[in-house]
């Protein structure tokens, strides 16, 4: 019995890079930004899947893709065995009401001229659900339940009477009105305040085992992946480079990119002293990324293979798999 | 005993708004030694960049600063007229920006940006002169002297950073005001720096305040912290002190509610509430409303900074009762296993 | 410094009570400015208190000829100058049956015209009717109050002034036609803000809905309708004015949509616009992703962040097509001449000017200004109350 919420296989984004006039006359080629090349893994259901990385390497837009708030460029998206790729706008919009959203920026994405109250329980009327008076008891209800108090009085108010961290917990009440089975999480506490992001994680972690959902958690930020993460997955400019159990991955990462992003992590403890093994170089522009192995430009291990061949995901241990051809050679 | 660098007293900045007056800081005494890294830390609103900037005196309507002195070389720096901070800016104390994009001139190569800054300063550098100076600092930040004809657009984030700081330490400034340095950089880079930083403090014994809200990054960088919250100061102490002992409910608060990737299981353990509006802060002590041991003095008056133990300083009720009984240890003295 | 006591002041005031804590709470909910836009406000009640009442505050009809052409402002009041031994002339009303001296075309001449069995003896300049008087020409002369004193004050004792003096002043002078300036300041007011209201929404009436659903739409549809629009927008706002005043004809309806033509470009840029930065924010994909449908999105998450914009180009528009509508008055091509009208005063009073008669041009001027100021305070009040103030860090 396949428990798998989500199932990705060989998900690509390319946006086409804007370009002048005499340049699409003259060049004719049209440049992409590579955001999403070629990815594929799964979420189960109850789980709490991570998806980590830095800049560029297409987290974010890989989140969007699932809910196909963005429309892939190829690849196939199956949720709860049915493939959405091909659903018409009108089965899609149905389908939202099982997978939602918590936004990282709690200023911008609330509606400034709608209710705290309304832009929460909106989702209710648009699928009609409830509305009026039954739809502020619902909305009430959750705003009690994520600490949104006093819930009467703040559902008549709007996003700029509430704190920060009020926003954040409206958005994410607003992603769980409708008891989504999924929910994509970017970077949703990257913003808050620094005593501010334990209460809202905590939120979400209470949250998942009373509503039973599924998280999708995107972040940089691996210290609070650790906290919160089942599986992991570590992204590199549109590609996965390592996913597994969290545990094994962070006790025993495979992928030297993985292991670079792990030691680089600032560790508020003056006592740990590590030896940071870090790559040289930064992240490449994605619009012409490196051939072959992403990272083999910056990779301390890198063969010659490497600039050649692009890696493939090798499970290396049960459900540890990792994108590099130094364990690859030593496998074969 | 290492003389303080840079003496700030009863500093207070305000800014006017239409809700009101902001008390953004209010009250702080602190002092930065020759030779060290002092970091300061806080939330988004505390004021310690308002901090930062104060010492620059880079405070621009509506913003003010109203009152306090602050010493540097002998000299309150707020008394200075605005033609003379024109020459401590830069010269004497350097400051490394969050986001280097808004700083650097989008117009200007990067070795541009050094000719400009050294000659500014330093009548009688001649462009060879400068242009040598920057290619060598290049080279110590990690910058290979061909990105040195480069515009500020043509570099990476990481590499305008090591620029900012290049220009910071063009001029071997006293003193080096680094505000959110890295705060604008991806995990790696941002390590990368930090390793850069370490590295320069050792050779060229910088005496540096950092500002920032990431407790990793200080744990890794500072000698001694600060931290400030709703405008005040609420404890100072050396490093290892303050994540070994923290004395403030606030900072105890603060360290126990951070992701620790080195730490094999963590619970987090969570603050209530968040921080206070400044324009009518709390009475007494600002934390109390949140403060897990709050006592009815805390809701009643402000308590004042006092060193608890040797170089740490905490402004906690919790501390002042044993005032009087000095040389006793208690064992109320503190929620501090 | 002064913002940073007068905030402190007013946080102490805003405990009390009464008037200065009321002034003080304006301010808190609203910046110090909002005296500002109350001041606009409050032009505007005057103005459309002026609409409203004008039937019952203007002391003459608008379009009869009252008075002495080109009557200073203040002038308008009659008296009656007798002989000294004069006894049974005390009032207009006895005039009956008596012969009385008028300058020709003065404001007593018109006045008494009314009067049945009024016998009038009319004479080129006042002067001489003063000198019919004394010599017995005529039982009395009727005259400006200034006028009829100055003569009283040269023949002390030979004449007096009987009874009240009688007749509404012209507060605002006569114009070429005797017409009262004030009067028809008053009924002006009515076309002058019917066209430019009407005008204005139904400019935004074609132009908002345009330039969302083109915005929102964008494709081939927003390049067709912006092409259109530029179009429309590169002619000079008077001219296409003009021209559509010529086709349509004069009329009241008829001038508000030659003038709203002018403006529907406006409403659609700055609608489109807002429309087209709105749509990229993080809220609308927000809205998007909770399965609500582009009409909806169009409707409560779109509209309601793209008017803010509008209605201040809504107020500044009225501003400016009150002042088109002058324009089009000045050139005739507005509503029938002899009905009160600012813009139409405006120009006739142009031709005066030289001779010194300056009231007759800056009245009609003052209101076209001061009203226009009105709506454009009010529209920055309205802008400041409208833009959500974020984060109140």
């Amino acid at each position: 019995m396949n428990d798998n919420l989500v199932e990705v296989r060989g998900l690509k984004k390319w946006f086409p890079v804007q370009t002048s006039l005499v340049e699409t006359i003259l060049a004719r080629k049209i440049d992409y930004v590579r955001a999403v090349d070629g990815i594929s893994f799964d979420i189960r259901r109850g789980e709490v899947f991570g998806l980590a990385g830095e800049s560029g390497s297409g987290k974010t837009t890989t989140g969007r893709l699932i809910l196909r708030l963005v429309e892939p460029s190829e690849g196939e998206i199956r949720f709860a065995g049915k493939d959405i790729v091909s659903l018409g706008s009108r089965q899609m919009r149905q389908l939202r009401r099982r997978m939602q959203i918590i936004f990282q920026d709690p200023y911008a994405s609330l509606n400034p001229r709608m209710k705290i109250g309304d832009g929460i329980g909106h989702a209710l009327e648009i699928h009609g659900i409830a509305r009026g008076a039954t739809k502020r008891e619902m909305v009430i209800n959750l705003m009690e339940k994520v600490g949104l108090t006093p819930a009467a009085t703040l559902y008549d108010k709007y996003p700029h009477q509430l704190s920060g961290g009020q926003r954040q917990r409206a958005v994410i009440a607003r992603a769980l009105i409708m008891t989504p089975e999924l929910v994509v999480a970017d970077e949703p506490i990257a913003m808050a305040d620094v005593s501010v992001r334990a209460l809202l994680l905590e939120l979400m972690i209470r949250l998942k085992e009373e509503l039973e959902l599924t998280y999708l958690y995107i972040t940089h930020d691996l210290a609070t992946a650790k906290y919160i993460c089942d599986r992991i997955a570590i992204m590199y400019l549109g590609k996965i480079v390592e996913v597994g159990q969290l545990k094994e991955v962070y006790t025993s990462p495979l992928h030297p990119y993985t292991q670079a992003l792990l030691s680089a992590v600032p560790v508020p403890d003056p006592h740990v002293r590590r030896e940071k093994e870090l790559p040289k170089g930064e992240i490449p522009n994605p619009i012409n990324p490196p051939p072959g192995c992403r990272f083999h430009p910056r990779c301390p291990y890198v063969m010659d293979i490497c600039s050649v061949e692009e890696p493939r995901l090798i499970e290396i241990e049960e459900g540890h798999r990792v994108g590099c051809h130094l364990l690859n050679q030593d496998r074969s | 005993m290492t003389e303080a660098l840079l003496q700030i007293k009863d500093l207070e900045v305000r800014y006017a708004t239409r809700a009101g007056l902001v008390r953004a800081v209010d009250g702080v005494d602190l002092e930065v030694r020759r030779g060290e890294t002092l970091g300061l830390v806080g939330e988004s609103g505390c004021g310690k960049s308002t901090l930062g900037f104060s010492i620059l005196r880079l405070i621009r309507p509506p913003g003010e600063i109203v009152g306090g002195q602050i010493f540097f070389g002998g000299e309150d720096l707020l008394q200075k007229t605005e033609q003379e901070m024109i020459h401590v800016r830069g010269k004497r104390i350097a400051m490394i920006f969050q986001d280097p994009m808004t700083c650097l001139n989008p117009l200007q190569r990067i070795d541009d940006h050094f000719i400009e800054t050294v000659r500014t300063h330093e009548k009688g550098v001649s462009a060879r002169e400068a242009r040598q100076r920057a290619a060598d600092l290049m080279n110590k930040l990690g910058i290979i002297a061909g990105r040195l004809m480069d515009y500020p657009h043509q570099l990476s984030g990481g590499m305008r950073q090591r620029v900012m700081i290049g220009l910071a330490l063009a001029l071997n400034s006293d003193l080096i005001i680094a505000d959110e340095p890295t705060t604008s950089l991806d995990v790696i880079v941002e390590a990368q720096i930090l390793e850069l930083m370490k590295g320069l403090k050792r050779d060229f014994s910088l005496t540096m305040i950092l500002i920032t809200h990431n407790m990793g990054i200080v744990a890794e960088l500072a000698d001694r912290i600060a931290v400030m919250y709703a405008g005040k100061l609420v404890e100072v102490a050396e490093a290892v002190d303050l994540y070994d002992e923290p004395l403030h409910p606030y900072t105890q608060g603060l360290l126990k509610s951070i992701p620790n990737i080195s730490l094999e299981e963590q619970k987090l353990e969570t603050m209530p509430g968040s921080p206070p509006d400044l324009i009518e802060p709390p009475t007494g002590c600002r934390f109390h409303p949140r403060c897990p041991y709050a006592m009815e003095k805390c809701s009643a008056i402000e308590p004042p900074m006092r060193e608890v133990e040797n170089g740490h300083r905490a402004a906690c009720w919790l501390y002042l009762r044993s005032q009087k009984r000095e040389n006793e240890r208690q064992p109320g003295r503190g929620p501090w296993p | 410094m002064i913002a940073r006591e007068r905030a402190t002041t007013l946080r102490d005031v805003l405990r009390q009570d009464g008037l200065a804590s009321w002034f003080a709470k304006g301010a808190k909910w609203y910046g110090t400015e909002w005296y500002i836009t109350l001041v606009g406000v409050l032009i505007l009640i005057v103005v459309i208190g002026f609409t409203l009442l004008a039937n019952r505050l203007a002391p003459y009809d608008p379009e009869k000829f009252v008075g002495q052409t080109f009557s200073k402002p203040g002038s308008g009041v009659q008296v009656i100058v007798v002989r000294n031994d004069s006894t049974d002339v005390d009032n207009p009303e006895s005039l009956v049956g008596k012969t009385v001296g008028v300058e020709v075309n003065s404001t007593a001449a018109s006045q008494l015209k009314a009067i049945e069995g009024v016998t009038l003896k009319k004479q080129p300049r006042v002067k001489k009717a003063f000198k019919d008087l004394l010599e017995g020409q005529v039982d009395a002369v009727v005259a400006d109050a200034s006028v009829g004193q100055q003569s009283v004050d040269e023949h002390p004792d030979e004449l007096k002034i009987t009874g009240q003096p009688f007749g509404k002043r012209f507060i605002m002078g006569t114009d070429n036609l005797g017409r009262d300036v004030f009067s028809r300041i008053l009924h002006g007011a009515d076309i002058v803000l019917k066209v430019a209201l009407l005008s204005a929404i139904f400019s935004a009436l074609v132009g908002v809905p345009l330039g969302l659903l083109s915005g929102f739409i964008g494709g081939r549809l927003d390049k067709a309708v912006s092409l259109v629009m530029d179009s429309v927008y590169s002619f000079p706002g008077l001219i296409l004015a003009i021209a559509m005043a010529a086709m349509l004809g004069p009329g009241v309806l008829n001038m508000a949509v030659a003038i709203s033509v002018v403006y529907v470009p406006t409403y659609f840029r700055v609608a489109r616009g807002q429309t087209l930065s709105v749509k990229e924010e993080l809220y609308v994909e927000a809205a998007r992703s909770l399965g609500a449908r582009a009409a909806t999105i169009l409707r409560l998450y779109v509209f309601p962040n793209v008017i803010p914009s509008i209605v201040v180009v809504f107020s500044m528009n009225i501003a400016d097509a009150i002042l088109t509508e002058a324009g089009l008055s000045f050139l005739g091509l507005g509503i029938d001449p002899s009905k009160p009208d600012w813009g139409y005063d405006l120009s006739k009073g142009k031709a005066f000017l030289p001779g010194g008669y300056w009231w007759i041009i800056t009245f009609p001027g003052m209101m076209i200004a001061l009203v226009t100021l009105g709506f454009a305070l009010f529209g920055e009040g309205l802008n400041e109350i409208l833009n959500p103030r974020l984060a109140e860090s």
